[in-house]
């Protein structure tokens, strides 16, 4: 099973029509070409420079914007709008505060007509797994920003989706926060068998989560290299003490650094997508 | 720098203040410092208020006041958050309306009271249609900010769980915008009494307003500060219970 | 990042749509306006053309009848929007950083703002006498809360950060002013101002109306007394132009400070 290819990106391509306040407007290539595939269970880091295109990316594949080349297949179904087997949890905070937590992670159910009684049973499990039992009934304005982002995770992962997006889930979050939420994460992908396609500018979560990293290259974008973590599993907070912990980051960081020079040089110029 | 303040708590001198206000105003008009015509005693004033109370005699104008005020508010809601949404969803005929839009308060609408009085005839009609036209703008404003102000995320959220149209409106973009809508209902409220009680004031022959100018009128002081004082107490208690409200609303999303 | 190709030009229309569609909605008002004139309820009505052409005979003709009335209610208006913000501001700034002093007069303020301020007028009228003050005091505490509550409120969210970094170049009390505080609260302050210069005019109108010597809202009243509607039309007509021109005036100045943060 865990062989099978479940996301492929095929030639993946972006470019914008920047318009300006006077109505001028130009192109703006962001992403070249990505091509890769996914396979079931796997958890897969996307790393590369502010601005290289990848939340667009994974805003590609939610289906929340449409790519201007390339394909992307979810098994053999390709992808033009959002997809009821992916699930996606943003950077920003978007727990509705309006919701309880329980009521938070009901809502995908809801959306599709599950039966109260059945979508408040899946759901209390899923808020037991990511960790938030006892907070069912709190609104998202009691909690810490750590756990609003687990209302997230739990609200994307009741719907069951097969493929979870996560664009840069813990940003908002201080490091130490970052490596045990981490560590959360990790025992929740474990437990549920998602395929995780996770976006992040930090190496050492990277390396740490993952099973694979993909470094993307500053704007036009392409995969620049592809690193197999090898270090086993199970991982814990332990794992960044590891000296192949940091072979790897170091090396990847090597890649990004060249990438990273080429962003911070025009930021200045810069226009916000 | 960090500011260095009485040990006394604010709300108690906020209390000394209002107590203390009543209290010169009875000094000065028992002491006849202030002619009483001018100035009647607020010991008076309550007094005279309490004897109309009791004397049944301020329920028709109170009626008439509540249902002109409740009337305009309940058509502006309506409307206001209507517009409020189709200037939001069609963003460019807002902009072009937003100039109108915002120098309304500045009209005084009182003035096209003869042509109303042929459209709508005498009475609370044509004070409820002015009322009303007063009482929308905030809500108009309010709503349209409301749903302008809703993060890209929160749509979307609401894309990518796949929901209709009407789900991602009655789900995820009202329930958002609803502190807006809410602080934009307050101020349609509010200013729904003050235009009521306005226009009551200066056109017509039935309300607490008109108490105020017919007392006036008849120069009856006690009387007249009398429905002055329940004009204030009913503004500021509406205007207190809203902003109570509204707290609560934004506690529960902050 | 290499934007590819030449910049090209399209979509400018949005410069000259919105203005354009502001304008076509003013001229939409006056063709109403002009059917109302003509029709069974014209007896009421002025049509705008009468009405433009008596306002401007009023206002600078041989006989100008409007012109004194004019000049009475805006001075009023002025007067009391004058005062308001010299004792807005002053009061906008002291409960703006004084956390304490807000919090004993914040609720008070807000009442303040929310009662029918044209029931106390009879009370101003025993005062002050029949005349031009009675006006501008009603001009005055309509405008004033509103400047109150807005420069308070821009005081209070100033940013603390930025205070800091002022301080930490060793600004000088003037400077901290011009340069870091006056800046922060600009926007609050125009807000503030054009609800007051609003509400100023509101005031002395709605005042005139109950009770003045002179003044357009009398005018008003009294040309309609006798049915000579254009005259009566001519001076809504002033009222509304004087009235949408400060506001927009203010309006437009909001949304410049608006375009800059």
């Amino acid at each position: 099973m865990k062989d099978k290819t479940c996301l492929s990106l095929w030639q993946v391509a972006m470019t914008y029509n920047l318009r300006a306040p006077d109505g001028t407007v130009t192109d703006l290539e962001a992403i070249r070409e990505v091509t890769h595939e996914l396979r079931m269970g796997e958890f897969v880091t996307i790393i590369g420079p502010s601005g290289c295109g990848k939340s667009t990316l994974l805003e590609v594949i939610a289906g929340l914007r449409k790519a201007s080349g390339g394909e992307v297949y979810i098994w053999d179904q390709r992808i033009t709008g959002p997809h009821p087997s992916i699930g996606m949890v943003f950077q920003e905070e978007s727990t509705f505060p309006w919701r309880t937590v329980m009521e938070n992670v009901e809502f995908g159910l809801e959306v599709r007509g599950v039966p109260k009684k059945e979508r408040q049973k899946t759901c209390q499990r899923i808020i037991e797994i990511v960790g938030l039992h006892g907070f069912e009934n709190s609104h998202p304005n009691a909690l810490s920003g750590g756990m609003k982002q687990r209302v997230a995770i739990a609200r994307a992962l009741a719907t069951d989706p097969e493929i979870m997006l996560m664009d840069e889930p813990f940003g908002a979050l201080d490091q130490q926060t970052r490596l045990f939420i981490g560590q959360e994460l990790l025992r929740i992908w474990e437990e549920t068998g998602k395929t995780i396609l996770f976006v992040t500018h930090d190496i050492n979560e990277a390396v740490y989560l993952s099973d694979r990293v993909l470094v993307m290259s500053h704007r036009p974008s392409v995969v620049k290299a592809v690193v197999e973590v090898d270090i086993p599993r199970p991982r814990d907070t332990s794992t960044i003490t590891l000296e192949r912990f940091h072979e790897l980051t170091s090396a990847l960081w090597e890649t990004l650094r060249v990438e990273s020079e080429k962003a911070l040089g025009i930021t200045k110029t810069e226009v916000h997508i | 720098m960090p500011e260095t303040y009485p040990k006394i708590k604010p709300q108690w001198v906020q209390w000394s203040i209002i107590v203390g206000s009543v209290l010169i105003l009875e000094a000065l008009s028992r002491g006849g410092l202030i002619r009483r015509t001018i100035l009647v005693p607020p010991t008076e004033m309550v007094y005279t208020l309490a004897g109309f109370i009791v004397a049944n005699q301020v329920t028709p104008h109170f009626i008439r006041t509540m249902v002109e005020t409740f009337s305009s508010f309940a058509i502006a809601a309506t409307f206001g958050i209507g517009i409020g949404i189709f200037f939001w969803k069609f963003i460019r005929i807002g902009k072009m309306f937003e100039p109108y839009i915002v120098s309304i308060y500045a009209m005084p609408l009182v003035l096209f009271y003869p042509l109303l009085l042929i459209f709508l005839g005498l009475g609370s009609p044509p004070i409820i249609f002015i009322t009303t036209i007063t009482s929308i703008i905030p809500i108009i404003l309010n709503t349209t900010i409301g749903f302008r102000e809703i993060g890209e995320v929160l749509h979307k959220v609401a894309k990518s769980n796949r929901c209709t149209p009407w789900q991602t409106f009655s789900k995820v973009l009202f329930p958002a915008a609803t502190p807006f809508i809410f602080t934009g209902l307050k101020l349609g409220f509010i200013y729904a009494l003050i235009v009521t009680i306005g226009m009551e004031f200066i056109l017509t022959d039935l309300g607490l307003g008109f108490q105020v100018h017919q007392y006036y009128d008849f120069f009856n002081s006690p009387a007249m500060y009398a429905y002055i004082v329940l004009n204030l107490l009913i503004a500021v208690l509406a205007n207190a219970l809203l902003f109570r409200g509204e707290g609560a609303v934004r506690r529960e999303r902050a | 990042m290499r934007a590819v190709g030449l910049p090209r030009r399209v979509g400018a229309e949005q410069q000259w749509v919105i203005p354009a569609g502001t304008i076509v909605i003013g001229l939409v008002a006056v063709i109403l306006w002009s059917l109302l004139a003509a029709s069974p309820v014209g007896w009421v009505v002025a049509s705008p053309l009468r009405a433009v052409q008596i306002m401007i005979n009023g206002l600078v003709g041989p006989n100008p009848m409007i012109l004194p009335h004019a000049v009475s209610s805006f001075s009023a208006a002025f007067i009391g929007f004058g005062l308001a913000i010299v004792v807005g501001v002053t009061w906008g700034i002291f409960l703006g950083i004084s956390w304490y002093w807000r919090t004993v007069w914040e609720p008070i303020i807000l009442s303040a703002y929310s009662i029918p301020k044209i029931i106390l007028f009879p009370i101003f009228l025993f005062i002050l006498g029949i005349g031009l003050w009675a006006q501008v005091s009603m001009a005055f505490i309509h405008a004033v809360f509103p400047i109150i509550v807005n420069v308070m409120t821009g005081v209070k969210e100033v940013n603390t950060t930025h205070v800091k970094v002022g301080h930490s170049f060793k600004a000088n009390p003037w400077q901290m002013v011009t340069k870091i505080y006056f800046p922060s609260i600009a926007l609050s302050l125009v807000v503030g101002l054009r609800m007051g210069f609003s509400f100023a005019i509101l005031g002395v109108v709605l005042s005139e109306l109950f009770a003045s010597r002179e003044g357009l809202g009398r005018l008003i009243m009294r040309r309609y007394a006798v049915l000579d509607i254009n005259t009566m039309y001519a001076a809504i007509l002033l009222l509304f132009l004087v009235a949408f021109a400060g506001n927009v005036l203010f309006w437009a100045l909001e949304k410049k400070l608006r375009g800059t943060r």
